[in-house]
């Protein structure tokens, strides 16, 4: 009777709305462990990377909380304990669109690539898609036509590891638009 | 000069003086004129009744209480500015009215833009700062414009706003998917769409909306408190603003639903007070109520606060629905004018592999199942591009879904662990960008038989004729409160799919004149998932219920009642039809019971293994047919063995009313027997 009642409980409150990712973020099936010198990409040219305006975690679309084992989209929606009001997270971040610079530019790739990396690079390997849009539009590059095909056939210069850090693909990302001669002239980043 | 040094001096000194006598009386008089106008705007106030108006009710959440007293469902403090406030809507007003016009020198870490505030320093902020929306109004309506009289800067609220850059609102419904029982019911948020979300070519890139969410705080991890504070209002309810992209990872990509979006039609003040009221609500706390004041409560809450003509939560029943709540919304005449369909990433990859040859589906199955490219690419040198590209890209999309915690993982720049699926992901992406061709185009475009709005109401009354061999003809008399069974009309759910919760059913016996409880289903969930080489979910039905036990020989009389957990895994295969929505299913589903009655011979725990296999059939989405047999073996009775069997008919020639017919063989023997004919009632 006892655990009847204990599993009836579980079972009605798991079903209703906005808490239902009780513990998701435990569960990480048949993981391996990434060796620290994971295969970089043979013999590519050393990677740029381009500085970021101090203070600017939290400019752009908002922050996120990032879960004990790191997995920031379902820390953002599962409101832990420690951040019930992600309205706070929000705040403190007026000079978001003071001062538009290559840095500016990188810090909000960063934000963005952050939580889309899998589409970004499935988008970018296809050559098309939201994300692609939304890469021209923080890019500030007046036309998204022609950035997919060009993330496309630079994509083992951009993607060249498959553990890489948002802000490492953001800083290819740059150095791919600004080698790119036609790219270079429709993405305005101001350097 | 010797003389003039020290007039200059006196005069200095002495305007000075008069200066601050002036600015001395000048307060003194500017207070007076404060206090004045404070008590004039009060005595407005008051005369207007603006306490008892719909819009100060709304804004403060004000409910009747069964004594007719009002009370506010936010249970933060920090929402009311008076000491009474939650309980007395009129003193709270009082207490508004004279906050909005106290001096900003009382607030000076307010005009701060540097300050990082958190999110318990309300107080640091003005009182106009702090409920922009409570001083819309009210400006408003007592003809003044707080703003101009006080000056506030409000930099943190004019930040929000910029943030948002509203442009317009839109509902979401995140679509319920059995594959997880946690998604049963659904979810709803809202989507504030932003003018900077517009691409370069001026198309919409939601990606960068923001998305508005409701839901519980958690504070236990212990599943009987968790469950038990759901209950009880335990839990802090709280609004979070999060960027769309975060909502679109969460459920179209991790749990494989699909969005709904509805466009509000919204005036510019109305729009604005959402803005203004979802600040104000983002600094408190609601307690949670799983059933009742939940996520699509108080979005629909929320929404009535800012557009005072909306009638929302007078459309809805005691306890609350997100699905039930989208028909609603739908029903609010001139509130949606588009509806939109994101597609999960499941929903996607279906689309695409319909668009497969076979050849190419056991390309995909080598490749996306198997893992195994390398063999695909020594077979497949003859293939053109554009063809290796579709099923790359489909072995790509199946990756995704199929390994949904490969996406938290990979949207993680901290994790130091990637799974294997990832790195074999790499590969693929790798092959997929050498390719150099675009994507097929795929627009997905929802089948009607799935728009949750139009959908058959949740509620269902049940009227049946019914003869049993046993004990002869009897009425029965059947209510649900929620919410869908697989043989209900199909439009708007899951296809093979039930869900039920609080399923009250009843009977009168005609000859001994006896009215009694046949069953009260709690909850009940089932779900069958056709199996083929893509599809590896496993099929399930759950039920936990308070019932009439009738198996033949398990109770001291013909029945007994107690409750009843039965839990049941198996598979599932389509026979006819596609395979995410078939017209004749079989399945088996190997089950345990739990049954617990006083009446039971022997002990009156009964714990039994068994099963149950079966056809179920969509003739059309409006016909259903299901076969089962139910057998099962008791492990403590004196007779263990025992085996029922149904044939069930249901016919829908509408979306709100139903007939059916079924047959129950309720013995092993197929002596005992059970005919009935019903109808149904949808609302």
């Amino acid at each position: 009777m006892k655990k009847i009642n204990l599993l009836s409980l579980v079972l009605l409150t798991s079903l209703a709305c906005g808490i239902a990712h009780a513990d998701t973020t435990k569960k990480a099936a048949k993981k391996v462990a990434a060796p620290a010198a994971a295969a970089p990409a043979a013999a590519a040219p050393a990677a740029k990377a381009y500085s970021r305006p101090y203070g600017m975690a939290g400019c752009g679309f908002g922050t996120y909380v990032v879960g004990k084992d790191g997995s920031q989209i379902l820390g953002a929606t599962t409101n832990d304990t420690l951040y019930s009001q992600t309205f706070g997270i929000t705040f403190g971040t007026l000079n978001c669109n003071d001062s538009e610079n290559l840095a500016t530019t990188a810090a909000r790739l960063d934000n963005f690539i952050a939580s889309n990396k899998v589409s970004v690079a499935t988008d970018a390997a296809k050559g098309d898609g939201e994300t692609i849009a939304v890469l021209a539009k923080l890019m500030n590059c007046s036309d998204s036509a022609n950035l997919g095909p060009a993330l496309q056939s630079h994509f083992s210069n951009i993607f060249t590891r498959y553990d890489l850090k948002a802000n490492e693909i953001s800083d290819n990302l740059i150095t791919v638009v600004n080698g790119d001669a036609s790219l270079s002239k429709q993405c305005n980043m101001k350097i | 000069m010797f003389f003039d040094l020290p007039k200059a001096g006196v005069s200095s000194v002495l305007g000075f003086f008069m200066m601050s006598r002036f600015i001395l009386l000048s307060l003194i008089l500017f207070t007076t004129t404060a206090r004045g106008e404070d008590s004039a705007l009060l005595q407005k106030a008051m005369d207007l009744h603006l306490a008892e108006s719909t819009e100060w009710k709304r804004l403060l959440h004000y409910r009747g209480g069964i004594f007719g007293s009002e009370t506010s469902q936010v249970a933060g403090k920090d929402f009311f500015l008076g000491p009474a406030g939650k309980t007395d809507p009129v003193s709270e007003l009082k207490a508004t009215i004279a906050g909005f016009q106290k001096p900003l020198s009382e607030f000076p870490k307010d005009q701060d833009p540097d300050l990082t505030l958190k999110p318990t320093d309300t107080e640091l902020l003005h009182p106009l700062c702090r409920f922009p929306a409570r001083a819309m109004f009210l400006g408003k309506a007592l003809g003044v414009d707080f703003f101009q009289m006080i000056h506030p800067h409000c930099f943190h609220f004019e930040d929000f706003k910029k943030k948002l850059d509203a442009v317009s609102a839109t509902l979401v419904f995140s679509s319920f998917y059995l594959g997880s029982p946690s998604s049963t019911f659904g979810h709803t948020f809202l989507q504030i769409r932003s003018h900077r979300a517009l691409g370069t070519q001026g198309e919409r890139v939601e990606l960068l909306d923001h998305g508005i969410n409701y839901a519980a705080s958690m504070t236990t991890s212990n599943p009987l408190l968790y469950s038990l504070y759901g209950m009880i209002g335990a839990f802090k309810g709280t609004f979070t603003s999060v960027p769309f992209y975060f909502k679109v990872r969460e459920y179209n990509d991790f749990e494989s639903r699909d969005l709904w979006s509805y466009d509000l039609v919204l005036t510019q003040p109305e729009l604005d007070m959402l803005v203004a009221h979802i600040w104000e609500l983002g600094f408190t706390y609601y307690d949670y109520f799983y059933f009742t004041q939940n996520c699509s409560f108080h979005m629909f809450t929320t929404l009535e606060a800012a557009a005072p003509r909306l009638h929302l939560t007078d459309r809805l029943p005691f306890y609350v629905i997100p699905s039930d709540t989208i028909r609603k919304l739908v029903e609010e005449p001139g509130l949606v004018s588009a509806v939109h369909y994101r597609p999960s990433n499941r929903a996607q990859f279906e689309k695409r592999l319909a668009q497969l040859s076979s050849a190419e589906k056991s390309s995909l199955k080598q490749i996306a199942v198997d893992r195994d490219f390398t063999t695909y690419e020594k077979q497949s040198s003859a293939v053109s591009l554009e063809e290796k590209a579709k099923v790359l890209d489909a072995s790509l999309d199946y990756l995704e879904f199929a390994n949904p915690h490969d996406v938290a993982e990979q949207e993680n720049s901290s994790v130091t662990i990637v799974s294997e699926s990832s790195k074999y992901k790499q590969e693929l992406l790798l092959e997929r960008a050498k390719l150099g061709v675009k994507s097929v185009n795929l627009s997905v475009e929802p089948e009607d038989r799935l728009r949750p709005h139009v959908s058959h109401g949740i509620r269902r009354l049940a009227l049946a004729y019914g003869f049993e061999s046993n004990e002869g003809p009897s009425l029965r008399l059947g209510l649900r409160f929620a919410l869908h069974d697989e043989l209900d009309p199909s439009p708007g759910y899951p296809p093979l799919a039930g869900i039920e919760f609080m399923h009250l059913k009843t009977r009168y016996e005609v000859n001994s004149k006896v009215f009694s409880l046949d069953e009260l289903a709690l909850f009940q969930v089932l779900a069958l998932t056709p199996y083929d080489s893509f599809h590896h979910k496993p099929s399930y039905r759950v039920q936990l219920a308070v019932s009439k036990f009738r198996e033949e020989g398990q109770c001291v009389g013909n029945r007994c009642y107690g409750p009843e957990l039965d839990v049941a895994f198996g598979f599932t295969f389509s026979i006819l039809g596609r395979a995410e929505h078939p017209g004749l299913a079989a399945y088996v589903l190997p089950e345990f019971q739990n049954q617990i009655s006083g009446g039971f011979r022997g002990s009156e725990d009964h714990l039994s293994l068994g099963g149950r296999a079966g056809f179920l059939g969509e003739l059309s989405e409006y016909s259903h047919l299901k076969f089962e047999v139910h057998p099962a073996y008791f492990f403590f009775s004196p007779k263990p063995f025992t085996l029922d069997s149904s044939l069930e008919w249901r016919q829908n020639p509408s979306l709100s009313f139903g007939y059916g017919l079924q047959v129950e063989s309720l013995d092993s023997k197929l002596k005992d027997y059970d005919y009935s004919a019903q109808i149904y009632y949808y609302f």
